[in-house]
Formats: C-alpha cells, structure tokens, sequence
C-alpha cells in the first residue's frame, strides 16, 4: 500500500477450499490483541521482546482513560446508603410467606418425554455443529476450550493423584483448585469417550438438562406446560449460555443445579417439607458449588433469598433445614479445604492490585457492564471474549409485565428483586455510563477487602438473572392464557404461541446462537505424536497484561499432550502467564541464550528429552538462535507441517 | 502488504484499491483488499506494513476457525506515528456490508417488535 493515509484494508483470510466469496463476514476471533482498555506496557530492561508476533498493536481509542473519575469517600458513604436501602428493601418485598400458597399444577400426559425432546433439538441447533461434529473437531472460538477438553482427559488420573506428574514438568502441578470438580468426574466417568467428543456432547445435552430443570421450577411457582417451557428458554439459551458455549466453558452449560436449588428451596420454604426436600436442596447446592464456584455463589443466592425469610420467620421445619445444612457443610468445608489447600494463583504477579480502584478495574474486566445486556455485538466477540449477559428480550418482555398481570399472586415481587440484584451484580462493581462516566455498585464494597478479587467474574451471576425472568415470563403467559380475550375457537391454538416463534428468532438472530459459533480441528503434530519423553515448548514470550495469545499456546500444549501423552511444562490450570512455569523457564533459557548460553544442558539435568520449536510463530531471529543452540544435540531435528503448524522437534539425547 | 507464515512458508499478499473487494467497494475509495488462501493452519502469524517496507504497522496472530476468515484494519495516525487497528466488522459507509447492517438492524427491530407485543397484551389484560 502507498500513497496518502488510507482508510481502511480489509484482508480475507481462508483455506484452499473456501467456498463463495460472497459468505457472510462475521467477527474474526480476536487471538492476541489486548483489550481495549488494556496499554500495552514496553517489554523489560535488557530483555526485548523476543519472538514473532510481537503484539504492540494498539486499538485505536481506549474508551477508558486515566481521565476517569477517581472513586471518593463520599461514593462510598453513597455507596453504603444505598446497601442499606437495598437491604430494607429486600426485608420490605420478602415474598416467601405468600409462597406458601403455590400449587404446582399437573402435568399434562406426554409431557414429561417431549419438554426435554424438544429442549434437546433447540439445543442441538443453539450448539451447532457440535451435534455433528464428534471427536474431529472443536466446537468453540476461545482458548477456554482446549483447556477444558484437555480437563477432560486428564480427569482420570487426576482424580487418582491430585499433583500431575505429566504437566508443569519436571515440579508437576497441583489441581487441587479446580474449576469444576463435576466436569473432572464427568472426564473419569466417561474416559471410554474421546474427550472431544464428550466436550461435544455436553454442548447438546447441557443447555437441554438445564432448561428441563428451570422449567421444573417454574411448574413449582405455578407456572403450566407448555408456558412452563419458557423458563427453560431463557434460561438455558441466553447470553450466559451462549458465553459459555463460545468460550469453550462447555462445564458452565451444564447448569441444572440452579434450577433445582430454586425448585427444592421452594417446596422446602412451602406447606408440606419433606426431608427428602432439605436432602434434594443440599444436593443441587453441592452439585452448583462442584460445577463451579460460581454455581456455588449462585445457588447461596437463590436458597438465601427464600430461605432467609421463612428462617428468620421460624417458618422452617426442623428436620428438613438440619438436612440440607447438613448437606451444604459435608459439601462446603471439603470444598473450601481444596481451595486454600490448591495453591492456585488467583490474582496476576505483573498488575499491581493494591488499592480499591486497582482492584475494581481488574474486576470489572470479567463483569458485564451495561453494554452486554443488549444483543451481542461483533465487538463483543472480537474484543470481550464474547461474554454477554443478554438475557433475551422476548423473555424479559413478559417478565416485565409481572407487576401487572402477577399482580397479588405470590413470589412475583421476590423473583423481581432477586432478577434485579443478579444483575446488578453481574454487570460488575462500575457502571460505566460515558466515555469518562461512572458509578460505583454496592458490589464494591467487596473489594475494599485486599484478596477479594479472587471473585473476579461478577458477570456468572448472570444466570440468576436469566432464571428469576425465565420463571417470571412462564408464570406471566400462564396467567394470560387464561385471559378471556385470548380464549380461541376449540382445536385453534392460541395467539399466545407466537411466543415460540419470537424466542427461536430471540436466540438466532439476536443473540446470534449458532452463527456467532466457530470451530477448531483436532488433532495434533506428527512430530509431537513421535515424541518419547517429555517435551518442552518454546513459543514466542509475549509480555502483554492480557493473556490470549499466551493462554492459547498454554491451550494448545494441554490439549496436544492428549495426543502424545508425554509430560510438558505448562501448567495447564494456570489463569496467568507469569504463573505459567513453561514461561518461567523460556525466560531463563531465553536470557542464556541472547547471553550465548547453550539451553541444552539445563533442559537435559530437568529431564526433558525433546524441545519443540513452533517455527511459524518465533521470530526469524529468535528461531535461529535457538536452532543454533539445539542443532549440536539434533543435527535432523523433526521437520512436520501437520495438525496446523510447522513444528521442528529436537532429540536431547544425552551427550555421548 | 500483508506477511503470513503459513506452516513454514512466508506468503505476501499486497492489498490493492482496485474495487475489488465486492459489493460496495470502488476504485480508489481508500480501502485496500487482498487475500490469502491455504492448507488450515492452527495459528496464524499476520504482520500488515506499507509495500515500501518500514516498521509494521500492525502485527498479531489469527486463529481461523472458519473456512473464510475476514480481517478488516483500519489505519491511522497519531503522535505515535502510523499504526493499524483490527476492527470488530467492516466499518459503516460505502464498504460496509449489507448484511452486516442488517444484522444490527434486525436486532433493534426485533426488540420493537418484542415490545410491541408485549404492551399490547398487557393493555389487553387491562381492558
């Protein structure tokens, strides 16, 4: 290109049998940008930059500047107010006695086989092509996703001994802070599957589970089949879902436990408790809590939001409450025992997080925000991992009209509370409402504690939000179903069901599900797949604060050594890259290097036999040297150009 | 220009501003179109410079995970000298795909209508 300043360059990138040129343009998955509100920071004195892409590559306009408003003393005296009005609040609109007098109504006949038949095709669409796509390829467009599938086939031996031999070589790795223990016991239970397959799989089987139990739930707030259904859809085909999906977090699909939180907690807090209610409700919440954290955060939401009130009513009956306390320790203290026990990393080495404001900006980048209650944007994908809290307008449409149409029947006012604190949480601890705009959440008040943005996804309250307008909108056509202008002539259906139509075209064309929806193909090196011992990864060392580029080779090394079985040195739980010991190591080897160190040795006393340089992406410098270095070990190093990558693997065969 | 390492090999595309980019783009309209086909590679190493040489002007790694892949830049100045940004879609105007407005488009649209529906059955109710 010449000339004067032009204004824009589109490149189209595709494979030889790309089809039309006329297909559609859609968001290209953003690997290795930082985000926008990211500065990309010089690399280290002495150091440089080593390797190629050398991502200095800035977006333009930052829409959040050091021009931000700083966060006073009085915000935080504003700040508390509104806890306490909230708090009054959530005393004053406390629903649960009127509770008590829900009858969940009965089922129609054929009902139980086509509500999770048909959620299982809406699935499959939502999903696609993970329906097809069986053990030969990838169904997601982050780094998340190799990740979790390497979870998956790591599961059976990290059930057995929870430090891995087999990664972060030659120290192993402890997984004893897991994300989803669920998922580990999902991988162990089901090893005979490929674990591509089974990650497939999970994307159909998941959102279907988890709409047949919020539909349950919305049965038990009195809500009937088939408006029951409407619940399952915007809960389980949402924009947390879709997030999840796109991710690659197919665990987090597989949410069925909130629901049966929220349907236990209610037959616990109605008429009639069993014990057999308090024994289901402390399930679900340790089925939530071993799903994820997050789940776990999520389901003490939903059972303290019915359960406090008839507690502190005396409204509990003895039995059934000692159960399901009982359930929640047995399952919570062995959980917490793993978490402190785990030795995860929960906050990044290189970001200072020492005070308030540090610690919001840090949290807010895995919060919501206003912008993604809307429909997902390109940008959303390209730029913001494509997490969305959309919680489909049809959905939240009808949920609005509770006030109205659900007026006096009970719950209505606790489920619009609890929709409103979920998203008042999930969109994080700032409102940003302008370019330099923004306001403070009660939520902040969390993180004035140094260590709790550990929480760092507020968004994942997201869910609540999706579960509390699921129910309500079910109950909102129940009711109007039965509205005298809306009775048709028999064997005519009812206007009502256009319903169905505005969520198919809710979750197609608004949130974008299955088109905003990529794939990957599986497989791996050749040269890898030969190799005989463990293998160390050389990559570009990328010092960015944000760690796509960095977190997809870690990706890619987990999920390669599925195929190889041979240890590697990443740490494949590791959420940061200075945490990463494979990084800590290159970097040492690296300044050797430029120092005229051979590496050789050092990898051979850790007991690596091979070094596998992926040549497409060091920089011609950078791979020369390290060529030069391994050359006098591999004089024929292994050239392959399968799997999507060239890769030359080194034979560090001992010195003779 | 455009520089790719793909498995092994270097490929150079230099985009041109010859209208032919499809529907929409003209000659000389300033925006400069190229492709570059191939075998799927896992990762893809892209750098996009002037055709004269000189520092990059953008450089970064795509991970395709479709079978057509579209990269929109949009290149600017500043204090810091020339750089290029990558684009979330085409930008609006007279490159901006048909489709792509559409989309949003459709979704505001939806949301009237999902609205629409949703105060009619209410005032319904209230009758």
């Amino acid at each position: 290109m010449s000339g004067p300043l032009w204004a824009a360059a589109a490149l189209s990138v595709g494979q030889a049998e790309a089809t039309t040129p006329g297909a559609p343009r859609q968001a290209i998955p953003n690997a290795g940008l930082p985000r926008a509100e990211t500065a990309v920071p010089p690399p280290p004195e002495g150091e440089g930059s080593v390797g190629m892409p050398t991502v200095h590559g800035r977006l333009g306009q930052e829409p959040y500047t050091d021009a931000r408003e700083p966060i006073t003393l009085p915000a935080l005296a504003g700040i508390t107010g509104l806890l306490v009005l909230w708090a009054v609040w959530l005393v004053v609109t406390r629903g649960s006695t009127a509770l008590r007098k829900i009858e969940p109504p009965p089922e129609p006949r054929g009902w139980a086989i086509l509500s999770p038949a048909l959620f299982t095709l809406l699935s499959a669409l939502a999903s696609w092509p993970a329906a097809i796509s069986g053990s030969a390829r990838m169904v997601g467009r982050e780094f998340d996703l190799p990740g979790t599938i390497w979870f998956l086939s790591a599961a059976p031996r990290l059930l057995g001994e929870r430090v891995d031999p087999l990664t972060a070589f030659p120290q192993g790795a402890d997984y004893g802070r897991a994300d989803s223990f669920v998922w580990m016991v999902t991988g162990w239970a089901l090893q005979a599957l490929d674990p591509v397959l089974l990650s497939n799989l999970a994307q159909v089987l998941g959102p279907a589970l988890s709409g047949w139990a919020a539909e349950l739930a919305a049965r038990r707030f009195g809500a009937r089949a088939p408006w029951s259904a409407v619940a399952g859809v915007g809960y389980a085909f949402a924009g947390p879902t879709a997030t999840a999906l796109l991710e690659g977090h197919t665990y987090l699909a597989v949410t069925p436990f909130l629901p049966l939180c929220l349907w236990s907690v209610l037959a616990l807090t109605g008429p009639e408790p069993r014990l057999r209610h308090g024994l289901f409700f402390g399930l679900a919440w340790a089925g939530a809590l071993w799903s994820s954290v997050y789940m776990g955060f999520c389901a003490t939401l939903i059972g303290a939001w019915f359960g406090a009130p008839a507690l502190l009513g005396r409204r509990l009956v003895r039995g059934p409450m000692l159960a399901a306390a009982a359930l929640v320790l047995a399952a919570g203290l062995p959980y917490v025992g793993l978490f402190i026990g785990g030795g995860a990393v929960l906050r990044p080495s290189n970001e200072p997080l020492d005070t308030w404001d540090q610690r919001l900006d840090f949290v807010q980048r895995g919060s919501g925000g206003l912008l993604s209650l809307l429909p997902p944007s390109p940008e959303l994908d390209t730029f913001y991992h494509g997490m969305s809290l959309y919680p489909l307008f049809s959905v939240a449409a009808l949920a609005l009209l509770a006030p109205r149409v659900l007026r006096g029947e009970p719950g209505t006012r606790a489920l619009l509370a609890l929709a409103a604190t979920a998203a008042l949480i999930a969109v994080g601890p700032l409102i940003r409402y302008s370019y330099v705009g923004q306001l403070t959440t009660p939520l902040a008040l969390l993180y004035l504690v140094p260590g709790a943005e550990a929480m760092r996804f507020p968004m994942r309250f997201g869910w609540v939000l999706c579960l509390a307008l699921g129910v309500l909108a079910a109950r909102v056509l129940t009711r109007l179903s039965k509205a005298p202008g809306l009775q048709t002539a028999p064997g005519w259906p009812s206007p009502l069901h256009l319903i169905w139509l505005l969520l198919l075209l809710d979750i197609t064309v608004a949130l974008g599900l299955p088109g905003r929806q990529r794939w990957i193909p599986a497989g791996t090196n050749g040269a890898l797949a030969a190799a005989t011992g463990p293998i160390f990864d050389v990559y570009p060392r990328l010092r960015l604060p944000q760690d796509d580029l960095n977190a997809w080779f870690q990706a890619n090394d987990c999920l390669q050594q599925h195929d190889h079985g041979q240890a590697i040195a990443d740490h494949c739980a590791s959420r940061f890259a200075p945490e990463n010991p494979r990084l800590r190591l290159q970097d040492e080897l690296g300044r050797g290097l430029r120092g005229g160190q051979d590496p050789t040795p050092t990898l051979r006393r850790l007991g690596f036999a091979h070094v596998a340089l992926h040549a497409d992406l060091l920089a011609d410098e950078e791979l020369a040297a390290w060529q030069a270095a391994l050359s006098a070990a591999d004089p024929q190093p292994w050239d392959d150009r399968s799997g999507g990558e060239r890769i030359l693997l080194y034979d560090l065969a001992p010195a003779p | 220009m455009v520089v790719a390492r793909w498995l092994g090999e270097d490929k150079r595309v230099e985009l041109r501003d010859d209208g032919g980019g499809g529907p929409g783009d003209q000659p000389a309209d300033g925006v400069f179109v190229g492709a570059l086909t191939g075998p799927r590679p896992s990762l893809l190493p892209l750098r996009l410079e002037r055709a004269g040489g000189g520092p990059a002007l953008w450089e970064g790694a795509l991970r395709p995970a479709a079978a057509l892949e579209q990269l929109y830049f949009e290149v600017r100045a500043d204090h810091n000298g020339e750089h290029a940004v990558l684009l979330p879609a085409a930008p609006l105007g007279r490159s901006a795909d048909a489709r792509e407005l559409a989309w949003t488009a459709a979704g505001f649209g939806w949301a009237a209508l999902v609205l629409v529906y949703a105060l009619g059955l209410a005032l319904w109710r209230g009758r």
